[in-house]
């Protein structure tokens, strides 16, 4: 009697067991299919403008989600459901299925690679640092910051900057780890940090908003150096790794996208320079994973 | 501008920031709410459970209580909103925040109940047990309805701090009043002042509160013990 019990157990769990890995394959092969049969698709953007945002009224705006929602539309998905969320948690809800595309206009790096599947990269962008106004550590590159044993340096988790401030020696102790954007600004305006790792685009934005009292980008500023190259950050959207069909289907549209004015008015009005995007284009997502 | 100019300048941003936040109010209200409905449940559940004979009862119950409470709440609902649905267990933002505040304060609110039940005098259980009621019939008709006034003062204490916890699910992206805060500040800058409104806002909640929390105490007594001042206690 036992025995018979603890048997049809097992086999029912087994089954559940084998049930849930192969419904898990075949979500995996039709997000697309999926988002077309329920009309939507779920899309996550961090709040930095200029790449991802969203507007007080609720409608996401930056390069990431117009880039998108413009090449999606072309796929025959019209409506993105967009979720807020701190950068760092951007690729772990993307894993989770909690949403299924990531328009922040993330680094392509090969530790993320690793987890997340990337599209073809649209942007480029270079490094900068965000200080208080008149520069008074006078702070212009990395190595100012690994050399001055009192600056503090604000950078926001998950990011690319923290391992290049790694790469440069600065010590965890001298590093503030932010999870939100704005908060940079906010730790280098009351003195709590010297200095807010923030990328050329996203400075630029800050200082044209009027918003950026007390606060310059570090001018000069030496792009820093990481493995003997100058770094050079190149951003897409960003897929689960078992999406397969639906990052080349994306990526076709893209490419197809890329090709129509409309694509560089987007980049334009968001403060992206031709060339920079230019440099973007001729990057492949393949070689970006492969670089050391 | 003057100084008058400013301060109505401050005063005009102030309440666009108040319409702006009070819209993330229902969320917390929502979430806050369900998750106290939840906590109360699985308080008495396992407040009574523990106090029980049944070893299997009081084994999960204990276990429930200790990990919930042994736990920081953060990790239980990035927990429970990033990691389950890797198990294959996947549910929405708003049910995966008030799950884990329910869990979490539920351990909290068995304490309250285990410490009410505890509290109701031996003489009342051997009353009980000399006229011949069960172990039910005297839980529910003579140790609950005395426990519950025990319990009223902490169950309001509660109440207010789930409140708080409530500002947590910002990081699962619903849209509360921290979130909206966050929102908010990556348009204005203006930290100050946001936070301050939110403060306010979470202050008149906790205001509703409390009121609602003193009035059940009010009438958790019998008629002849009712009082609203703090001093004047009637006779036991």
């Amino acid at each position: 009697m036992k025995t018979n019990i603890t048997r049809r157990a097992t086999a029912g769990l087994l089954l559940a067991g084998l049930t849930g890995v192969t419904s898990t394959g075949a979500r995996a092969q039709s997000t697309l299919e999926k988002a077309k049969r329920a009309g939507f698709i779920r899309g996550a953007v961090h709040n930095e403008p200029p790449y991802a945002y969203m507007t007080l009224e609720g409608k996401a705006a930056g390069l990431g989600p117009e880039v998108v929602t413009a090449v999606l539309a072309r796929l025959g998905i019209t409506q993105i459901d967009w979720i807020v969320t701190p950068f760092n948690s951007l690729i772990p809800g993307l894993i989770a299925g909690r949403w299924d595309i990531v328009a922040s206009q993330q680094t392509i790096f090969p530790a993320r690679c690793q987890q997340v599947a990337f599209a073809e990269p649209t942007n480029t962008a270079l490094e900068g640092l965000l200080v208080k106004k008149g520069n008074p550590k006078n702070l212009h590159s990395y190595d100012d910051l690994k050399k001055d044993p009192d600056v503090r340096v604000a950078t926001a988790a998950g990011t690319t900057e923290f391992n290049f401030l790694h790469a440069y020696g600065v010590p965890d102790s001298r590093i503030l780890i932010i999870a939100n954007h704005a908060d940079g600004a906010e730790l280098v305006r009351s003195g709590r940090a010297d200095a807010y790792t923030l990328e050329q685009p996203s400075g630029n934005y800050l200082l044209s908003s009027g918003r950026a009292e007390g606060l310059e980008m570090a001018s000069p500023f030496t792009i820093p150096v990481v493995d003997g190259k100058r770094v050079i950050s190149y951003g897409a959207t960003t897929f689960r790794k078992d999406d397969t069909a639906f990052l080349e289907a994306y990526n076709k549209e893209l490419h197809a996208f890329e090709q129509t004015p409309e694509f560089w008015s987007i980049e334009r009005k968001n403060g992206f320079t031709d060339e920079s995007v230019k440099l973007a284009l001729a990057m492949t997502t393949a070689e970006r994973c492969a670089a050391k | 501008m003057n100084d008058k100019e400013r301060d109505g300048a401050k005063m005009q941003q102030s309440v666009a920031f108040f319409e702006y936040l009070i819209g993330g109010a229902k969320a917390t209200a929502l979430v806050g709410g369900v998750a106290y409905l939840l906590a109360i449940a699985l308080g008495f559940a396992a407040g009574i459970a523990r106090a029980e004979r049944i070893p299997i009862a009081r084994t999960i119950a204990f276990v429930y209580v200790e990990i919930f409470r042994g736990t920081s709440l953060i990790v239980q609902l990035f927990w429970i909103y990033y990691s389950l649905p890797l198990m294959g267990v996947s549910i929405s933002p708003l049910m995966a925040g008030c799950l884990g505040i329910g869990l979490n304060s539920g351990a909290y609110a068995s304490e309250i109940v285990r410490g009410a039940l505890l509290s109701i005098p031996a003489a009342q259980l051997e009353a009980a047990a000399a006229l011949d009621l069960n172990r039910y019939q005297t839980l529910r008709k003579i140790v609950i309805p005395q426990a519950v006034r025990e319990m009223a003062p902490p169950f309001g204490n509660l109440s207010i701090a789930i409140l708080k916890d409530t500002a947590l699910v910002s990081m699962i992206s619903i849209a509360d009043i921290a979130f909206k805060a966050q929102q908010l500040r990556t348009f204005t800058y203006n930290s100050a002042g946001i936070y301050s409104v939110s403060l306010v806002i979470y202050f008149g909640m906790a205001l509703v509160l409390l009121v609602t929390s003193r009035t059940v105490e009010y009438y958790a007594r019998p008629k002849y013990q009712r009082s609203w001042s703090l001093f004047r206690r009637a006779a036991q």
